[in-house]
């Protein structure tokens, strides 16, 4: 059990990424979450494939992400994955209702990622991970 | 007028075999072009309807999956797993056939094939986890609390999640199919397009190019040959020195330059022909031989463009050719020559004596065929042409002309002068033959005036003595007459009568040797006896002549001849020697010259002969010219040749002017 300490855990409307904890990774810049988002990176150092769980539109969560990770509107964000779809054949990641559900699926796929809301226990089989900086 | 060489400086025929040329490879550009442009098109049209079964499994996997994931969703709101189980497993066979035929056909690509196979992989485990959430679904006969719920979301989400995996890859498997049927088609549009492109502008071009070289070939073809036609419509009506323009050094140039050379040939020809009609006139209007020398020269000449001509004539007497006309050459020349005989060794000599032409074109020619008559001096001039003058087999004699710088005699021109020569010796000969029935007919006329005058002379007398006596008989002085008077009258008239009877005969005698009826009737006498019969009988005439006859004879010759015509012979030699050189003895010599040959002689010393008249004075009508005051018909000595000849002896004369002259006959013993 690993516990990290976030400058964004000041704010209690923030969000904490969380991994499968058999991944031995760390901390992340924002800009390899941006990677993994956008599925620019697709496997983590050890080999395993990225599956990264986004949020449903209204969640309080995914708007944080938006605004302090991805810096884009939704509208933008679907925008660019309608392109995506056509160009690149990548969809977006999956948007899942509840915390609970993002951790399940973190916990059930080795090379998951996702976020959670700030204050969600980190329970077994699953890990925070760092966000540093812009690189 | 001459044509200079002709160089052939372009070609109509390469022209025409450049154009065939290209017309050849615009047909073989197109169809290479077209070939070149089908080959990748088949490769790649395979390619493209490849791709496009790709396309169409993975459009219609993609569509498959879409509807599990509704049939799926539908299952949670209670649909009842049995249905859900049977559509899933309906739809994931029909789903599998085709991501399974899909990555049949892409085979050749790579990339595609990679996320087909990626595709396959995550649909297998989106089956899995399906299985598995419909096993839970039907184990849970009614979902009654929240754990149940969440156990079904969380195996639906996982599905879900391999779900979004299998369409992802099948939507990338699609995305790269479709890029590579449009490089597919881009690299068709330029594998095919490009080279039939090039084609059809290389085509267009070479068309272009053989449209134009083909209008201005046939513009220059049909100018030459129009040319070429003109040309040949002015020489076709007379116009021989129109010379055709040549307008191009090619095919037809070369064409127009022959053509040309052609006409100046009919032209030369014609010019040689109508001077050859010219001369043969003029000689047909020229009697004498001298009218015809002049015409020979001065045509001659002219046609020949020769500088010198020289006529040599053949004297059959003194066996020389005797230069009758000469032009062109200086007096140092010709003053040597007057006469040459024709053994010399001389081109006028020889082509007389072998009826050839001789032609020598150039100074060293003639030094080396010569070498003895050569002179820098006396070759003035620097070729020669000299050509006999012959008619049938008569040599006349020969004909020469000289030419200013060195010539070489062409066939044509050595021709001409053949036919010159012909024309010129028949005009000669014709002229001869004139000039000899002029020389005949003054003859015959001369003879005929004598003739008359000397068959007169008997008579006169001969019809004064009878007048006499009629007047005597009429006067009946008749009886009175003493008898010697009468006897010498009636004598008188006797010989007479002789004399005319002679000269009858011997005209008699003429007709019947040119008539060829000279009959002979030999007999064997005694030639002696013969000779002293006739020097008896007419010792009347001898002595009146005051001739003395000594004859020397050997008695024992014998022959068989015709007698009457010998005494003939020796009768006419005896009268001639006491009419020639009288109140001068006359000698008789009678000799045998071997056992089949006898030889008579008269000797007389009268004036003798003169060398040029020794044969002459035994032709028919001759008499020493000028001695006008002796009698006789000049048939006398002509009779006796051909009484001789037709003996088979001869008979001739040996003289000299001042010493007499002496009469000879050969003959044989036995007549021929």
């Amino acid at each position: 059990m690993l516990l990290c300490l976030s400058f964004f855990m000041a704010n209690a409307q923030s969000v904490v990424f969380i991994v499968n904890d058999k991944n031995p990774v760390t901390n992340l810049s924002k800009q390899q979450v941006l990677n993994f988002y956008f599925k620019k990176i697709r496997q983590w150092p050890d080999g395993n494939e990225v599956r990264f769980f986004d949020r449903s539109d209204e969640s309080q969560e995914r708007k944080i992400f938006l605004k302090d990770i991805l810096n884009k509107s939704s509208r933008d964000l679907e925008e660019f994955w309608i392109g995506q779809k056509l160009y690149t054949g990548n969809s977006a990641p999956s948007q899942l209702d509840t915390d609970r559900m993002v951790r399940n699926m973190v916990m059930r796929f080795p090379g998951a990622i996702g976020y959670v809301s700030a204050d969600f226990p980190i329970t077994e089989g699953i890990k925070k991970i760092e966000i540093t900086g812009n690189h | 007028m001459e044509n200079s060489a002709f160089i052939q400086n372009s070609s109509i025929i390469r022209r025409l075999q450049v154009v065939m040329f290209a017309v050849s490879l615009f047909f073989l550009i197109g169809i290479l072009g077209y070939y070149i442009s089908n080959i990748p098109f088949l490769n790649t049209v395979q390619r493209i309807n490849e791709a496009n079964a790709v396309l169409n499994f993975t459009s219609q996997s993609i569509e498959l999956l879409n509807t599990s994931r509704r049939e799926l969703e539908g299952s949670l709101l209670g649909k009842g797993h049995q249905n859900v189980n049977i559509a899933f497993s309906e739809n994931q066979k029909v789903l599998q056939d085709r991501i399974n035929k899909a990555i049949n056909e892409s085979i050749n690509f790579k990339e595609t094939l990679g996320y087909l196979q990626s595709s396959e992989k995550s649909l297998g485990k989106y089956q899995k986890a399906v299985e598995l959430y419909l096993i839970h679904l039907k184990s849970y006969p009614r979902i009654k609390n929240k754990l149940m719920v969440d156990q079904l979301t969380n195996e639906l989400l996982v599905a879900n999640e391999f779900h979004s995996d299998t369409k992802e890859y099948l939507l990338k498997a699609q995305i790269s199919i479709k890029q590579i049927g449009d490089l597919a088609f881009g690299a068709v549009y330029s594998a095919r397009y490009k080279p039939l492109m090039i084609a059809g502008m290389l085509s267009l071009f070479f068309f272009t190019f053989v449209v134009t070289v083909g209008f201005s070939i046939t513009k220059l073809i049909r100018n030459s040959i129009d040319n070429l036609t003109l040309a040949t419509d002015m020489v076709a009506k007379g116009n021989l020195n129109y010379r055709a323009p040549i307008l191009n050094r090619d095919e037809i140039g070369n064409l127009t330059n022959a053509f040309n050379e052609m006409v100046i040939t009919l032209e030369t020809g014609r010019d040689k022909l109508s001077r050859l009609h010219l001369i043969t006139s003029e000689f047909s209007e020229a009697l004498l031989p001298d009218q015809v020398f002049s015409i020979i020269i001065r045509q001659g000449m002219y046609a020949l463009r020769a500088s010198g001509s020289m006529i040599g004539i053949i004297d059959e007497e003194t066996n020389q050719l005797e230069i009758k006309r000469h032009s062109g050459f200086s007096p140092d020349i010709t003053d040597h020559l007057k006469k040459i005989p024709i053994s010399l060794n001389a081109p006028m000599t020889n082509a007389f004596r072998y009826g050839e032409p001789i032609f020598i074109e150039s100074p060293d020619e003639f030094k080396n065929l010569y070498p003895r008559i050569f002179t820098q001096e006396n070759y003035s001039h620097r070729s020669l042409a000299v050509l006999p003058l012959a008619v049938a087999s008569v040599k006349l004699g020969s004909l020469l002309f000289s030419f200013e710088g060195d010539r070489k005699f062409t066939k044509e021109e050595r021709d001409f002068m053949m036919a010159l020569a012909r024309q010129c010796a028949q005009a000669l000969h014709r002229s001869q033959l004139f000039d000899d029935a002029k020389e005949a007919i003054e003859a015959r006329d001369e003879f005929l005036s004598i003739a008359s005058h000397e068959l007169k002379t008997p008579l006169t007398p001969l019809k004064l003595q009878l007048q006499g006596l009629v007047r005597i008989a009429k006067r009946n002085e008749l009886a009175t007459m003493p008898t010697d008077r009468l006897i010498t009258m009636f004598e008188s008239s006797n010989r007479q009568i002789t004399r005319l009877a002679n000269l009858i005969e011997d005209l008699l005698d003429v007709t019947r040797i040119t008539s060829g009826k000279l009959i002979l009737q030999p007999e064997e006498f005694n030639l002696a006896e013969m000779i002293d019969d006739v020097v008896a009988n007419y010792k009347y005439d001898l002595s009146k002549a005051n001739c003395t006859v000594l004859t020397r004879t050997d008695k024992t010759l014998s022959a068989h001849l015709d007698k009457l015509r010998i005494e003939q012979v020796l009768i006419n030699l005896l009268m001639n020697a006491a009419k020639y050189a009288p109140g001068r003895p006359v000698e008789i010599i009678l000799q045998r010259l071997d056992e089949n040959m006898g030889r008579l002689m008269v000797k007389d010393q009268g004036p003798g002969v003169a060398p040029e008249n020794k044969e002459r004075i035994f032709k028919c009508f001759e008499r020493v010219r000028g001695r006008d005051n002796i009698g006789g018909l000049g048939l006398g000595l002509y009779i006796s040749r051909q009484i001789a000849e037709a003996h088979g002896g001869k008979i001739y004369v040996e003289s000299e002017l001042g010493k007499g002259s002496t009469f000879i006959m050969d003959f044989p013993l036995k007549s021929a």
